[in-house]
C-alpha cells in the first residue's frame, strides 16, 4: 500500500546521470518525479528482463527439443527416405548492411567500358570547389580582460574555465595512391572546425526556466571540463566558453575521419578545434514503442526542429569566422561531427550522430556538407548498417549516394568488383590506422621516458 | 549477460526521456499537485500540512492525539461548548479530545490516554478509531475535489508484529478515504528525507524521533533501502522519568518540552532522570541503526558520506543532536556520515514530507 518501496537501482553510470540532472531541479516535488520516473522506469524493465530471462531458461530446453521433433518429422516428411541434401559448404552470413545505390556486376571487359558513369558534378570535384578559400574578413581583438575576450565582430569568448590538455601533436596522411600507404606526416597546426552537440538534457526555453537553464549549463561545463572534451562550448543564451587552450588536444571526436584536397585526418582531437552547442538534435522514442516494435528498434529519432537557437548560432558563426580567419581553415574542413565519427573496428559510419541533420551551412557561410562525398566512404570503403538506416528512416545524406557511386566508379576503373575495391580500401584503412595507433603508443611511451629523465 | 549497445542506449533515453516529461510538466499537473495534503499520524500528535499562499511556502495544523473520559453532565459539556474544546457524548461519558484535553486533565489533575500507542492504534483503546476519526475530521478540511491526493504518515513495521502495522494502515486509509481522499501512506522516516534530503537528492537517513517511537529509513535517491523503527520515544521517557521520580508524566513532559538542555547539567532529579532516559533512548537508537546497516545486504555502494536528519519532538531538546553524534562517533558506524543536522522544522518534518509525497504522487 505504501507510494515507496525498495526497487532495482540502475547501474552506477545511470545513477550519475540521475543524480546530476536531479541537482539541476530546484522544486523538490520536481525533483522527486524525475528520480522516481527515471528509477521506475528501469526498475520496470529490469523486472521484464528477468521475467524474459526466466521464461527464456525453463521454456529454452523444452523449446529446443520440440523443435527438433517437429524438425525432424518435417524433414522426413520432405525427403522420406533419400536422406537429408548435404555436403553443401557451410556459409558464413556477412553482417546485414545497406547501400544507397544498387552495384552493378564487376566489370571485367575493357576499361571503364561498362562502368557507371558520374555526372559531371558528381565526378569532379569530389570536394567543394573552392577548397581552399579561406574568409577573407579581417577581425581582431578589441579588449582583453582577466576572464573574457572582445573581437571586432561581436565575438565574446569567456575565458574563466579555460584550461589545459595535452599539446596538439599529430599525424596527417598526405593523398595520393602512393603516398597512401606511407607514414604518416608529424604536424601541429590547427586544420579545421568540427560542430557537435552536447546531446544532453534541455530545459524549455521559457522565462521562468531561466536558473534552471543556467544551473543545467554551469553543471555542464564543469563536466565537459572534466573530461576535457571541447575546445569552445555555446550555452544556450549564446554565451561562448572557451574550456580548452587552442593549442591543446581536446578529447572530442577520438574516432573520425575527414579529408580534404591534401591530406586524410584520422586523429581530429589534435587536428581539429571541437565546438560544442549545448542542445540536442535527437530525440528519445516512447520506451514502450521500443519494446513492442522488435529488438532492430533505434532508441532515437532525429529531431523535427532542433533545441539549438538562434542565438547560439549567431555566436557559433561569429566564432567559426574568427577561427577561420585565425588559423586560415577552409570551408570544406568544417563539418558536423557526425559526418565524420566512425566506428573503425566495423568500420561504419555515424558512430556518433550529432549534427548529423539539419546543421544551417547556409548560416554558416559554408557549403551544404550533406550532400558531399563523405571521405570514410570513398576512401576507406566504410559503410553503415541496418541501426543507422533505421534511426534516418531510409532519408540518409545525399552525400552518401553520391560517395557510393564514387566507389562503383573507381570499382569500375580497376575491374573490380565493388566489394573487392571496397575490402581493398578497407585494408588500407587498417594499415593506416594501424601504424597511427603503435606510433602514438610509442611517441607516448617516449614522452613518458623524457619527462622521467627530466625529473 | 552483459547489456546490449542498444540496452544502453535504451536506458539512457529513458533517463532523458524522464527527466524532460518532468522539467516540462503542463501547469494542470502542477496545480493538481498543489490541492495535495500531508498528515502525520504520530503518537502524540496528529499534524496536518498543506501548500501555502507563498511560493514554496506551507500551512500546518495540528492537534494532540489525547483524550479524557470524564462523566456526563450538562454543566460540563456547556463549560466544553464555551471553550471550544473539542468532545463528543458517549453514553454517559463525554470524551474530550485533542489540545483541549491536555488542558481539562491538567485542570482535573488527571492523565490523558492515547489513541495510539507505540506509534499504532492503541489496542487496549475501545475508542480509539472513534477518537482518531474526530480528530481528522476536525483538522483535515474536506477536500476540493474528490479523490484529492494525501499521504500519510505510518511508521515502520516495529520487530516481529508486522501485522499490527498492517491494520493501523487500512484504518487509517479507510478514515481518510472515506472523507474523500485517495490516501496513500509513507513511511514516516521516509518522509523526513522527503522533507529534508532535498539537495541531497533524497539521499541519507531520515530519523523521526516522536512520542511513540523512532523511526529510521535510509534513502537513496528517493528509494528506501533500510527502514525500521524502535519502540522508545518521547512517551518512553515520561514514563520511565516518573516512574523513578513519581512524578505524573504530564509534568514530567511538561519540564522535557519546555526547559531540557542536555548540553547543560542537570539541576533536580526530574532533569537528571531525563538526561539518563535520553542517553539511553539514543544509544538504543544509534545501536539498532548500525545493528540494521550490518545485517542488510541491500545497501547501495555508496562513494559518499551520508546525512543524517532528526526531527521529531523527542529530538527537540537542546543538545540531543550533540548526544546523538557523540555517539555515532563512539561506535564503529558501518557508513560515513557527512553531517548530523536537525530538521528545519522538527515538528512539522514528517507532515512537510507527506505533503512532498502527496504532491508527487497527485
Amino acid at each position: 500500500m505504501q507510494s515507496f518501496h525498495a526497487k532495482d537501482l540502475p547501474p552506477e553510470n545511470d545513477l550519475k546521470k540521475i543524480e546530476a540532472l536531479a541537482c539541476s531541479i530546484s522544486d523538490p516535488v520536481q525533483k522527486l518525479r524525475f528520480i522516481q520516473r527515471a528509477i521506475d522506469q528501469y526498475h520496470e524493465k529490469s523486472r521484464l528482463r528477468r521475467a524474459a530471462a526466466r521464461l527464456h531458461s525453463s521454456g529454452y530446453l523444452a523449446g529446443v527439443g520440440l523443435f527438433l521433433i517437429l524438425l525432424c518429422g518435417a524433414v522426413m516428411l520432405v525427403f522420406p527416405f533419400k536422406g537429408i541434401p548435404g555436403n553443401h559448404p557451410q556459409t558464413v552470413k556477412e553482417p546485414q548492411v545497406f547501400h544507397a545505390v544498387s552495384y552493378p556486376e564487376p566489370v571485367r571487359t575493357e576499361k571503364n567500358s561498362s562502368s557507371p558513369r558520374l555526372d559531371q558534378e558528381d565526378r569532379e570535384p569530389f570536394f567543394s570547389p573552392e577548397t581552399p578559400k579561406y574568409l577573407d574578413k579581417l577581425i581582431w581583438m578589441v579588449e582583453k580582460t582577466d576572464d573574457a575576450e572582445f573581437y571586432s565582430n561581436r565575438l565574446e569568448i569567456n575565458t574563466k574555465h579555460t584550461i589545459e590538455n595535452v599539446p596538439r601533436g599529430y599525424y596527417l596522411f598526405p593523398r595520393g595512391e602512393e603516398a597512401f600507404l606511407q607514414q604518416g606526416v608529424f604536424a601541429g597546426q590547427i586544420n579545421g572546425i568540427l560542430y557537435h552537440a552536447s546531446e544532453s538534457d534541455v530545459f524549455a526555453y521559457r522565462p521562468e526556466m531561466t536558473q534552471s537553464i543556467k544551473e543545467y549549463s554551469r553543471l555542464l561545463i564543469r563536466y565537459l571540463n572534466k573530461k576535457k572534451a571541447y575546445h569552445y562550448f555555446i550555452d544556450r543564451f549564446g554565451k561562448v566558453y572557451r574550456l580548452i587552450r587552442e593549442d591543446h588536444a581536446a578529447f572530442h571526436s577520438g574516432n573520425s575521419i575527414w579529408a580534404d584536397d591534401r591530406f586524410f585526418y584520422l586523429d581530429l582531437n589534435h587536428a581539429f578545434i571541437g565546438i560544442c552547442f549545448e542542445g540536442k538534435d535527437f530525440e528519445a522514442i516512447d520506451p514502450s514503442r521500443i519494446q513492442s516494435n522488435g529488438e532492430n528498434q533505434p532508441a532515437i529519432v532525429p529531431m523535427e526542429r532542433s533545441s539549438i537557437n538562434e542565438a547560439q548560432l549567431i555566436s557559433g558563426k561569429e566564432l567559426t569566422d574568427w577561427l577561420r580567419v585565425k588559423y586560415k581553415i577552409p570551408q570544406h574542413n568544417c563539418i558536423p561531427h557526425g559526418l565524420a565519427s566512425v566506428n573503425p573496428y566495423d568500420q561504419l559510419i555515424g558512430h556518433h550522430l550529432d549534427l548529423s541533420h539539419g546543421f544551417p551551412f547556409g548560416f554558416f557561410e559554408i557549403s551544404n556538407k550533406y550532400e558531399e562525398p563523405i571521405p570514410a566512404i570513398t576512401e576507406f570503403g566504410f559503410t553503415y548498417d541496418n541501426y543507422f538506416m533505421e534511426i534516418f528512416q531510409g532519408k540518409l545524406w545525399p552525400g552518401i549516394s553520391l560517395s557510393e557511386k564514387i566507389l562503383v566508379m573507381r570499382a569500375g576503373e580497376k575491374q573490380m568488383s565493388v566489394a573487392d575495391y571496397r575490402k581493398l580500401l578497407n585494408e588500407r584503412f587498417k594499415k593506416v590506422f594501424l601504424w597511427m595507433r603503435d606510433k602514438n603508443a610509442k611517441d607516448k611511451q617516449d614522452r613518458a621516458g623524457l619527462d622521467q629523465e627530466r625529473s | 549477460m552483459g547489456k546490449t549497445r542498444k540496452d544502453i542506449e535504451k536506458d539512457k533515453t529513458m533517463i532523458n526521456q524522464a527527466f524532460e516529461e518532468t522539467v516540462n510538466e503542463s501547469y494542470d499537473e502542477k496545480n493538481i499537485s498543489r490541492k495535495a495534503l500531508g498528515v502525520d499520524i504520530g503518537t502524540s500528535k496528529t499534524v496536518f500540512a498543506k501548500n501555502g499562499n507563498g511560493n514554496g511556502s506551507r500551512d500546518y495544523l495540528s492537534q494532540r492525539n489525547a483524550f479524557i473520559e470524564v462523566e456526563y453532565s450538562k454543566f460540563t459539556e456547556k463549560i466544553l461548548k464555551q471553550n471550544e474544546i473539542r468532545h463528543y457524548r458517549l453514553k454517559d461519558s463525554i470524551i474530550v479530545y485533542g489540545d483541549g484535553a491536555e488542558v481539562f486533565a491538567n485542570t482535573l489533575n488527571q492523565v490523558t490516554r492515547r489513541p495510539l500507542k507505540n506509534g499504532l492504534l492503541n489496542a487496549n483503546e475501545v475508542n480509539a478509531i472513534e477518537i482518531i476519526r474526530g480528530i481528522l475530521d476536525d483538522l483535515i478540511p474536506d477536500p476540493e475535489e474528490e479523490n484529492a491526493p494525501l499521504c500519510f504518515s505510518v511508521p515502520a513495521a516495529p520487530q516481529k508484529s508486522q501485522s499490527d502495522i498492517i491494520y493501523h494502515e487500512a484504518i487509517l486509509k479507510r478514515l481518510l478515504d472515506d472523507k474523500g481522499f485517495q490516501s496513500k501512506s509513507i513511511n514516516e522516516g521516509m518522509a523526513v528525507v522527503f522533507s529534508e534530503l532535498e539537495k541531497e537528492n533524497f539521499t541519507g537517513f531520515g530519523i523521526s524521533a516522536g512520542g511513540g517511537m523512532c523511526n529510521v529509513c535510509l534513502s537513496y535517491l528517493s528509494i528506501p533501502h533500510i527502514s525500521f523503527s524502535i519502540s522508545k520515544g518521547g512517551d518512553y521517557i515520561d514514563d520511565a522519568v516518573s516512574s523513578v521520580t513519581r512524578e505524573v508524566s504530564t509534568r514530567v513532559r511538561s519540564i522535557k518540552e519546555n526547559k531540557l538542555n542536555l548540553l547543560n547539567d542537570p539541576e533536580n532529579e526530574i532533569e537528571d532522570a531525563l538526561h539518563i532516559y535520553y542517553d539511553d533512548l539514543i544509544r538504543d537508537l544509534v545501536m539498532t541503526m548500525k545493528k540494521s546497516i550490518e545485517e542488510t545486504s541491500r545497501i547501495p555502494k555508496l562513494s559518499i558520506p551520508l546525512p543524517i536528519v532528526l526531527s521529531g519532538g523527542t529530538a527537540k531538546p537542546k543538545g540531543f543532536k550533540e548526544r546523538f553524534e557523540n555517539y555515532i562517533h563512539q561506535v564503529d558506524f558501518p557508513i560515513e556520515i557527512s553531517e548530523i543536522r536537525m530538521a528545519k522544522d522538527p515538528l512539522n518534518a514528517t507532515a512537510n514530507g507527506a505533503l512532498i509525497a502527496a504532491m508527487y504522487a497527485g
